[in-house]
This record gives structure tokens, sequence and C-alpha cells, in this order.
């Protein structure tokens, strides 16, 4: 993963992009360029949905008194201080978000298809903390960072194509990723969990960040402990999910 | 789950956030003149049926003007004792930076990063230009009196809840208009700083204990233009076009540096 710094006084100063950074491979159009970018962020959401769905069925991760405390049936979490029913609700809500994220993301165009996610065994051991990266908490930070600078990496590339309404919804999913990794620390106990003043970029461009989705999607790089997840189905994500899941809001005020 | 949690409906509270939108529309619509100067000027750009009419310093101007009231707004927030004392909060002690045994070390945490950020959020904007002549904001007086719920009319939390949907749409739409504008840079800075945003909006959601706290599948897209949001902001710039009947703070000045920094104390952010 590619590490910028970035001086939060300089708005632009994290930004190497060169004007023109989607032309700069082989000639596409811009219908085939942006449909690039979303298919790539429908990656992402896959191995997303993947991750959240497993921890919820993973009894290692859900038998901690910071999530279902003795039950490992995140719609019948154990009350404080042997559980906290809210801190699996957001993850319930989460998982729910990513597997809509999918659906929106192929409503706009995005064709690609995974059957099966690799994770670092590691990730499903223990929950740990999001300063852990041996722990689910650490690996739910880590991909999440990652989703954020995808979805940032790619408004600045789909403004640059000219597709407004898409730059838009990758800016609309990049907020909810960082709803996520926010929680997660919440999860953690870690204060403040809201500890940036603006999101970070790890992403030179969205292609940098499909690189970095690689080991989810080959299970290489992912250390001697692989474990592999099927996709869940629309019907295994709906039971885990239950009542908590999240609503398209079309207008607020 | 409290009966005030608010999962498959907004029911509750849109009834009361729609007539607090319909009475700021209606006094700005009804006299241009109750308009702040600086969004006279924005109310006035030019809207054709292509696209929104706003330029790119409009923008900038109008997202620091917001930062700066919500700095105002987080600031008054977590110096008033009245709110501070709720076991929420910081309890007893009613200081975020010395928190209770009966408060919550975390939420107080959190308030005082959010203010963090929306301070730094509104002097990124300046560097980038951006300029804005008000100083002074105006709020529901029950906002500083009661933290209540995202549910409760009028309380701290539900005002927040409003202001905070309110910027993250406002940035939604400049991420749109500014890629319009050749500003791909200016759009990407408005996704960073709209998903600080969001994570406020879920941030008060825990305080508020409503679940879950992440319950939308994607931001509200509220506005198809930036200045769309003008009636709406307006009331807190101006301190008119509230509903009939809820009575209003005095003018509150943006916090110096040196006062907020006494508040967020150790929980900046980075």
């Amino acid at each position: 993963m590619q590490t910028a710094a970035y001086n939060p006084t300089h708005p632009t100063s994290t930004r190497p992009l060169a004007p023109g950074i989607v032309t700069a491979r082989a000639p596409r159009s811009r219908a085939a360029a942006a449909r690039a970018i979303l298919d790539t962020a429908l990656l992402a959401e896959h191995v997303a949905t993947a991750f959240y769905y497993t921890a919820l069925k993973t009894p290692a991760i859900l038998r901690t008194p910071q999530l279902g405390g003795r039950s490992s049936d995140p719609n019948d979490p154990g009350l404080p201080p042997q559980g906290d029913p809210h801190h699996v609700r957001y993850l319930q809500a989460a998982l729910d978000a990513e597997a809509k994220h999918m659906a929106l993301l192929r409503t706009a165009g995005a064709r690609a298809q995974v059957h099966k996610v690799y994770f670092s065994a590691d990730a499903f051991r223990r929950l740990g903390t999001s300063l852990q990266p041996h722990s689910f908490l650490g690996a739910l930070d880590r991909l999440e960072t990652e989703s954020i600078g995808l979805y940032l990496a790619a408004v600045d590339q789909l403004a640059r194509l000219g597709q407004l309404d898409l730059a838009q919804l990758a800016a609309q999913l990049g907020a909810v990723e960082a709803e996520h990794r926010m929680l997660g620390r919440v999860i953690a106990g870690i204060t403040p969990a809201n500890n940036l003043t603006l999101e970070r970029e790890p992403f030179a461009s969205v292609d940098a960040a499909q690189a970095a989705l690689r080991p989810y999607l080959t299970g290489k790089g992912l250390g001697s402990r692989v474990l592999a997840a099927a996709m869940p189905t629309r019907a295994q994500i709906a039971r885990v999910v239950g009542k908590y899941g999240t609503r398209r809001v079309r207008q607020y005020m | 789950m409290k009966r005030h949690d608010v999962t498959d409906t907004y029911r509750p509270s849109t009834y009361s956030r729609r007539r607090f939108v319909q009475a700021a529309a209606v006094a700005g619509a009804g006299a241009a003149i109750a308009y702040h100067p600086l969004l006279s000027v924005l109310a006035a750009a030019p809207t054709t049926a292509a696209g929104c009419g706003e330029s790119v310093q409009d923008m900038l101007n109008l997202a620091y003007t917001i930062e700066r009231a919500a700095t105002t707004f987080y600031y008054t927030g977590l110096t008033s004792k009245a709110l501070l004392r709720s076991p929420q909060l910081a309890g007893a002690s009613a200081d975020p930076n010395a928190v209770a045994r009966n408060g919550n070390r975390a939420n107080c945490a959190n308030l005082q990063a959010a203010l963090d950020q929306e301070q730094k959020h509104a002097q990124i904007l300046a560097n980038a230009g951006a300029v804005s002549s008000i100083g002074r904001f105006h709020f529901p007086a029950a906002a500083f009196q009661h933290l209540g719920y995202t549910s409760h009319a009028g309380t701290f939390l539900w005002t927040l809840d409003h202001l905070e949907t309110a910027c993250i749409a406002v940035y939604l739409a400049a991420v749109k208009r500014f890629a319009a504008l050749g500003r791909p840079d200016l759009a990407v800075l408005c996704a960073r700083n709209l998903a600080v945003e969001s994570e406020h909006r879920a941030l008060y959601r825990v305080i508020s204990q409503d679940d879950p706290a992440n319950n939308i599948t994607v931001p509200v897209t509220e506005f198809t233009c930036v200045s769309d949001a003008l009636s709406l902001f307006n009331p807190y710039l101006t301190g008119h076009g509230f509903p009939h009947g809820v009575a209003v703070t005095h003018a509150i000045a943006f916090p110096t540096p040196a006062q907020t920094a006494r508040v967020i104390g150790k929980n900046t952010s980075t």
C-alpha cells in the first residue's frame, strides 16, 4: 500500500495525480474507464461483504465482551457487561451496507463477480483492537482504510472523466466506509474514535487500490495461514443482519 | 431498544424537521433581503436548466461558513454545563477534560475531536481561498439546555443531526459541482471532509443510543445544487427564519483557537 504523507492545511498537497492520469494507460473510452473504476469498487465491496459476514459467523470473534458475550448469535447478543448489542449492530449494519453497495455499483454498471475471498486466518482468531494488525479489528481498520482510499481515488478520476453522478456516488460510498472504520475503533474502545481531520489518501489511483485488493482475491501475500471464504448469498446475509440493516434515505429534511 | 430509536422510519423527527425547514424556506423566499449578505451572492448565482450556477469561490465560502457554524455549535455545546452534566457526557464534573465517574469519557472525547476537526476543516478551506464575513451564529436555545436524542426536536443531538446531515448534503452537491467546474482536487477535498462529517453523524447516534448508529446505506443527497442549502442555513447565520415559537440564542461568536484548544484538551485529530 502506498502511504502518502499529507498536510491537512494544504488540501491539494497529497494529490500527486497529474491531469489525465486515467488516459496514461492504454487509450480507452471514458465509459470504459469509468466502468473499470466501478468494477474495482465492486471487487472491494465483495471483499468487505465476505469479511463482515465471516466475522459475524465466527464464535471466536462474537464471543467477546465487546460483542456478543457468551452468545455467538448476532441476533441474540449478551447484555452488558457480558456483551454489547450496540457493537454487534454496527457490524450487522456494516454487512448490510456493503451488500447494498454491491447492488448500487451493479446498477451503475459494474460487472465484476467474485465467488471466493481470502483473508489471513489471524483476522478471525481474535477480536483484538484497531491498532493490532493481526486481529479482526486491525484487519477491519486496514480494509476500510483501503476502501476509503479507493473511493477517494475514484472521486478524483471520475471527476476528471466528467462522470459527475458517479463521482458523487463514490463520495457517498467512501463516507460510509469511513463510518465503519471509525466504529471499529469504538468497538476497540479507542478514543477519540474519530481520530482523523481528513480521510487518508493511501492510493494515487484506483489501479493502485486494485493492486492492494489482489491478496484478498487470490489468497497470495496473506501469510501462511489463509482462510477462504465463499461469498454469502442474499438470504444468508439477511439472516445474519436481522433487523439491524441500513436504509436508503432519499430525503431527510 | 428505547422507543426513541429510529430504525425503520424517520417519521417522528421528519415531521418536526420538515416544519423547521419549511419555516426557514418561507423566511428566505418571502424576502430576499432576509438572506445574509454572503448568502445573497450565492442565491443570485444563475441556475440554468443544464445545471447549477455556483462558482468555485461561492462554494468554498459557503462550506467555510458552515464549518465555522459547526465549530461554534460544538464549542458552545462543550462549554454548556447543562449538557455536560449529562451521564452520556461529563457527568457531575461538567468538564470534558475531567469526566466524572458517572460520565462517559468516550463520548466526550469523540465530541472534543469533532470540534477539533470542524475547526481544522474551516482552516483548510480558508487555506484553499475561502472567505467569510460571518463571525457570529444563532441556534435554537434549547439545544444548549438539553442533550436529548436525535429524535427529540430542538435538543442538542437533534440540532446536531440537522446541522451535520445538511453539511454532508452540501459537500455531496459540491463534489458534483466542483467536478463539473474542472476542480477534481476540490471534489476530493469535499469527499474527505464529508466522510469525517459522516463519522460525526454515526458518533452522535452512538451518544443517542440509536441502533444501528450507521443506519443509512449511503448519505442523503438532499441538495441538487449547493445553493439549495441556503434557506436551511440562513437562520443559523441571521437568527431569522427559525420556526415560530422557537427561542433563539443571542449571536454566538466563532471561538478563538485558544478557546477551542482549552476545550479539546488532548483529544485532537491528526
